[in-house]
């Protein structure tokens, strides 16, 4: 197994886990003609939701954009997006899992990955960046988990030299 | 007779919220999660992350995919303890290189190193 020297010192411990309470889960269906993400965060923040783990189960899309990795010529990172790849509609959304909670400057993120099929049967899949997933005719639906007493919250890692989420509890 | 079905009743109950940091092995690292916090059986609710490299088996075949950079774009799976206490992660689902290539299969244990990170949520299954 081939491992990668990070720009920074090995943090510990190497594996974090933090207990949250299980909650009611929220199915959220979303209309055409918006944002997924965008979406997604704006609905749940009107439940009074910044903190979930997030499944799309389907989704329409009219036109998006994904990134995938790349390495990093600079040598800051060990590994970066590359640049992004856009698709035409109709495409069909097979499968996504989400990060739900606040980003670096306080302002609520979803850090989604997704595997879709495009409009001539090919298999895409990677990053989505924000604002770029426009939804389609029968727009989407999600299963929101609510994260309370322990959630995702991004901060700086030395390690990686990202801004990445942490486990990190919560004050009720 | 042999059963065709078994059943185990239960609920699911605790989330458990991980991260992974990088160079640890996706399969054997969850399980070392588990096993540290007094999980014993759990589902895969989300997880976004990536890979240094992947390897997956799917049927006889063995997917060798090189990285860096691998991202995990679905992540399904449970981890179950057996009679000896011992918790076994089976981990599968769909990753794209950098070149957009699309792979699938089931995670295998020892060669998936993760990149950057693994945000992954955990539900505890607690038989009834």
């Amino acid at each position: 197994m081939r491992t990668l020297v990070q720009p920074g010192t090995p943090l510990q411990p190497r594996r974090l886990l933090e207990w949250a309470a299980p909650a009611l889960d929220l199915r959220v269906r979303l209309a055409s003609g918006q944002d997924l993400l965008s979406g997604l965060v704006g609905a749940l923040a009107a439940r009074g939701i910044t903190h979930a783990a997030v499944q799309v189960l389907s989704a329409d899309i009219a036109r998006m954009a994904y990134l995938t990795g790349a390495e990093d010529p600079s040598g800051a990172r060990v590994a970066t997006y590359g640049p992004p790849t856009w698709l035409a509609g109709p495409v069909t959304l097979l499968g996504a899992n989400g990060i739900l909670g606040p980003g670096p400057d306080g302002d609520i993120l979803l850090h989604c990955h997704a595997v879709v099929v495009d409009a001539d049967g090919g298999l895409h899949g990677g990053h989505l960046p924000p604002g770029d997933c426009l939804l389609g005719a029968s727009g989407a639906v999600a299963l929101a988990t609510p994260l309370r007493e322990a959630a995702f919250a991004a901060a700086y890692d030395s390690e990686t030299n990202y801004p990445l989420f942490q486990p990190r509890k919560i004050p009720a | 007779m042999s059963e065709t079905a078994t059943f185990e009743e239960g609920r699911l109950e605790r989330i458990a919220v991980v991260r992974i940091r990088p160079n640890e092995d996706l399969v054997t690292a969850v399980e070392a999660a588990c096993r540290e916090h007094g999980l014993q059986h759990a589902i895969v609710r989300s997880a976004v992350g990536s890979l240094v490299d992947a390897v997956l088996e799917a049927g006889d075949r063995v997917i060798e995919v090189a990285g860096p950079g691998i991202e995990i774009l679905t992540l399904n799976g449970e981890l179950r303890s057996g009679a000896d206490g011992e918790v076994v992660a089976d981990l599968r689902g769909t990753i794209a290189d950098g070149k957009a290539q699309v792979y699938g299969g089931r995670f295998r244990r020892g060669e998936n190193p993760i990149c950057i990170t693994l945000e992954l949520v955990l539900q505890e299954w607690v038989p009834a």
